[in-house]
């Protein structure tokens, strides 16, 4: 009997709408799957794309970004900078050779725990189809 | 007609006599035939030895930062100026110091020329099939002498392929300029070698920049080249926390170049010295250029080489594209 | 003295690899490197001098001395496997020559380096002869020549159509005797090694006084340094192609509680080469550091082993971004002093 796949995910979650987000979901007792490590940043400006390639370095399968909406940013405008941050590096890393897939943003509001849910299912699966990431990845 | 080394010469007396400048950046003639590198005068005998040429030469802007150090600093007076001798490429370079707040620009005296673009002596070399004994260069061509024969080249053959992607072939803004003279080289924006790696397989796209990236000996020369790579303390060199370890794993070779041409995102002026330098030939302008292209592409912004004062990563727009 | 013929190169180094693994110059993207060859047919004569030396081969810029699993509970270091045979291919007499350099340091004296005797002691250097040194090289400076033999386990003369093999060691008899069939005796030809033997460099000239390391002792504030320095970049380029330098760091890479400890080069050249806890460098700037490579090349190395810590290769003086010149700084430091 063959094991699935269990992908290692990151995610960057904005401390004032995706990480609420998430205890909503938590607390709303929605189930998504276990792959997922959660990292809690201030804002989703402050994701470095070092951060990114850090984390597929060290052995992550993909990596989320998650944010506020445009325009709910808790300081102003943040998300405005980090989406143009990663339009640039999605292209970058796909470039180097790192698919693309396995990056994402999303825009999660504190309200919005079942889209949180959902989210991290989709992603899940994604990567769980695309298999582990061995791109970049360091070899302990 | 004076040429440009004596009006330069006639120049920089001037300066020093006036006593404008404490300092003039120039080039000189290297141990190594065909060699430029650069040169340092503090008085008008130092600078004699100076000459202009349009072999291929290294960029002098990198070094404003540490010779303005003290000034920046407060250290020493803030009148203090220093000349330099700038190309087009070399503007650029300036400007994103001053930009960046580096340098102020009262503090230089821009010594400007205009550039057709210089020589690559390597090609020469392999048009001739051997080693030039001599090289000299004319109005069109460019003459190598061999050991028996002599070969007539066109300039435009021989010259170097970061010159012909210039952006900037006079600095836009200049104290003194030494000629007057319109550039005639076609300027070309050139993404078709970026297009070909794109066109490629994702797989295809990784062992390519595996096998460049694994040459690297991470001796950073094209970090300490770069004028927008102009940080006080580079993320490199921290040791804590240590984004990037010593070994030169195939992963740490990827963090490396990742690191380092994102940092240059948007704020890169397409100069080509990070290719010049480095040892092992790794083609960093093709990453370079990618960003580039993308931020023109993305944001609509028209000439990513050239230094705004908000750069594309440090402003937005509220109708940036959506997918990613 | 035997003929290898150029055809049958690619047909040796196939036998070879069998047992050992191989070095061999090889082009890729345009640049020639040594590199571990897989492909018998890559191997390529067209380079003056390789991008890297054949330092790579026998200390290479990252070397891992153990790892370490699972430090938690039951620690468990593993030793770096044995290291196989290997045959390093195509090197330039000069890069030969600079091993002898690092046997100085590596073997000789109290300790050595057990890391790089195995690698020593399992490898075989193939040198062949420059047919065109270019205006970087400066080997007959020390004594070395296009045709030099020291340091190579078997020596390549290039010629017309074959090459003329010389060997030197008892290691490089053994080779040839074990592939006996690829080689044929041709019988002494010695007019061929001394037209190597007796070829200048371009800047072979630049002669080196034998007391310059006695000269320089005094010179420690020699407004040259200053001079030199302020053209540097501060980048490491010159130290990391140079097949003589051998300062490393020891470093420890660690993911939870496996990890692995590393030895790595490293360069004088780097401002944190030299930073001590409590942020304090003794050698701040680049002038202390520029000086520093040229006195440990000239004279520190001088004094302790005898010989000049440079074989000429050109490497740091082609690789060199802004013409920071070895042979400039000897000839600077000849006349002034």
């Amino acid at each position: 009997m063959s094991v699935k796949f269990k992908p290692n995910i990151i995610c960057f979650a904005c401390n004032w709408c995706s990480y609420t987000g998430a205890d909503m979901a938590g607390t709303s007792r929605m189930k998504y799957p276990a792959t997922i490590k959660i990292i809690r940043v201030p804002c989703s400006g402050r994701v470095n794309p070092t951060f990114i390639m850090k984390a597929y370095q060290k052995g992550a399968d993909g990596v989320l970004i998650a944010g506020c909406h445009p325009g709910d940013c808790h300081y102003n405008s943040g998300n405005y900078f980090a989406k143009r941050r990663f339009l640039l590096a999605t292209r970058f890393m796909n470039y180097i050779g790192i698919d693309a897939k396995r990056l994402r943003m999303e825009w999660i509001s504190a309200a919005e725990g079942v889209k949180f849910a959902r989210v991290m299912a989709e992603f899940s699966e994604t990567i769980s189809e695309l298999g582990p990431n061995w791109r970049a990845r360091e070899e302990v | 007609m004076m040429t440009m080394t004596e009006k330069m010469r006639e120049q920089v007396k001037e300066l020093f006599v006036n006593n404008e400048i404490k300092l003039f950046i120039g080039f000189e003639k290297g141990f190594t035939k065909f060699s430029r590198i650069p040169a340092f005068a503090e008085n008008y005998d130092e600078a004699k030895k100076m000459i202009i040429d349009e072999f291929e030469t290294p960029f002098l802007a990198k070094y404003l930062i540490r010779e303005l150090e003290e000034v920046a600093a407060g250290i020493v007076e803030k009148s203090e100026r220093v000349a330099i001798l700038t190309r087009g490429c070399d503007y650029l370079g300036i400007r994103r110091l001053i930009v960046d707040n580096i340098i102020l620009r009262e503090n230089i005296v821009i010594v400007g020329i205009p550039c057709d673009g210089l020589i690559d002596v390597k090609k020469a070399n392999k048009l001739l099939g051997e080693e030039a004994r001599e090289i000299t260069i004319d109005e069109e061509n460019v003459i190598a002498k061999g050991k028996t024969e002599n070969k007539i080249i066109s300039k435009a053959e021989v010259v170097l392929d970061r010159c012909r992607q210039c952006i900037m072939c006079e600095p836009k803004e200049s104290d003194i300029m030494l000629a007057e003279k319109t550039a005639n080289v076609k300027k070309n924006k050139d993404y078709s070698k970026i297009e070909e790696i794109e066109k490629m397989s994702a797989k295809e796209r990784y062992e390519f920049w595996s096998r460049q990236f694994e040459r690297c000996i991470r001796c950073f020369a094209c970090r300490d080249a770069c004028t927008a790579c102009n940080c006080r303390k580079c993320i490199f060199d921290i040791t804590e926390p240590e984004m990037l370890e010593k070994t030169v794993a195939t992963s740490e070779q990827f963090m490396f170049h990742f690191i380092r041409a994102f940092h240059v995102a948007g704020r890169c002026s397409a100069c080509g010295e990070c290719e010049r330098v480095c040892p092992v030939d790794i083609p960093l302008g093709l990453l370079n250029g990618k960003l580039r292209k993308d931020i023109e592409f993305l944001f609509n912004v028209e000439e990513a080489g050239i230094p705004s004062e908000i750069e594309p990563l440090g402003e937005f727009k509220l109708d940036d594209p959506d997918e990613w | 003295m035997n003929k290898l013929l150029r055809s049958n190169v690619s047909c040796l180094l196939k036998k070879l690899s069998e047992h050992t693994e191989i070095y061999a110059s090889t082009e890729e993207d345009g640049v020639c490197i040594l590199a571990k060859l897989d492909n018998y047919e890559e191997w390529t004569m067209n380079y003056v001098r390789t991008a890297n030396s054949v330092k790579d081969v026998f200390f290479p810029q990252n070397e891992e001395i153990m790892k370490y699993k699972d430090a938690s509970s039951d620690l468990k270091i593993e030793a770096p496997k044995p290291f196989k045979e290997r045959i390093a291919f195509g090197v330039r007499p000069c890069d030969a020559a600079a091993m002898l350099l690092l046997d100085d340091v590596f073997l000789k004296g109290e300790f050595y380096d057990s890391y790089y005797k195995e690698r020593r002691e399992k490898g075989t250097i193939i040198t062949i002869a420059c047919e065109k040194p270019d205006q970087h090289c400066f080997c007959t400076s020390f004594d070395l020549s296009p045709g030099a033999t020291e340091g190579s386990d078997i020596v390549l003369y290039p010629t017309e159509d074959f090459f003329l093999v010389v060997e030197v060691t008892e290691k490089g008899k053994k080779l040839i005797k074990d592939n006996a069939e690829l080689f044929e005796d041709i019988g002494a030809k010695p007019e061929i090694v001394d037209s190597y033997k007796n070829m200048r460099t371009v800047l072979g000239d630049v002669c080196i006084p034998n007391d310059l390391n006695e000269k320089l002792k005094g010179e420690f504030d020699n407004s040259y340094w200053k001079k030199i320095a302020r053209r540097c970049l501060g980048c490491g380029n010159c130290t990391f192609v140079c097949p003589t330098c051998h300062c490393f760091a020891v470093c420890d890479v660690a993911r939870g509680c496996d990890g692995k400890r590393a030895r790595t080069w490293d360069s004088c050249k780097f401002q944190d080469f030299f930073l001590m806890a409590g942020d304090h460098n003794p050698r701040p700037t680049q002038i202390e550091r520029t000086r520093q490579r040229f006195m440990h090349k000239l004279n520190y190395f001088k004094e302790k082993y005898d010989k000049y810590q440079c074989i000429g290769c050109g490497r740091c003086v082609e690789k060199c971004p802004v013409g920071v010149h070895i042979a400039d700084v000897i000839t600077h430091m000849k006349e002034e002093l």
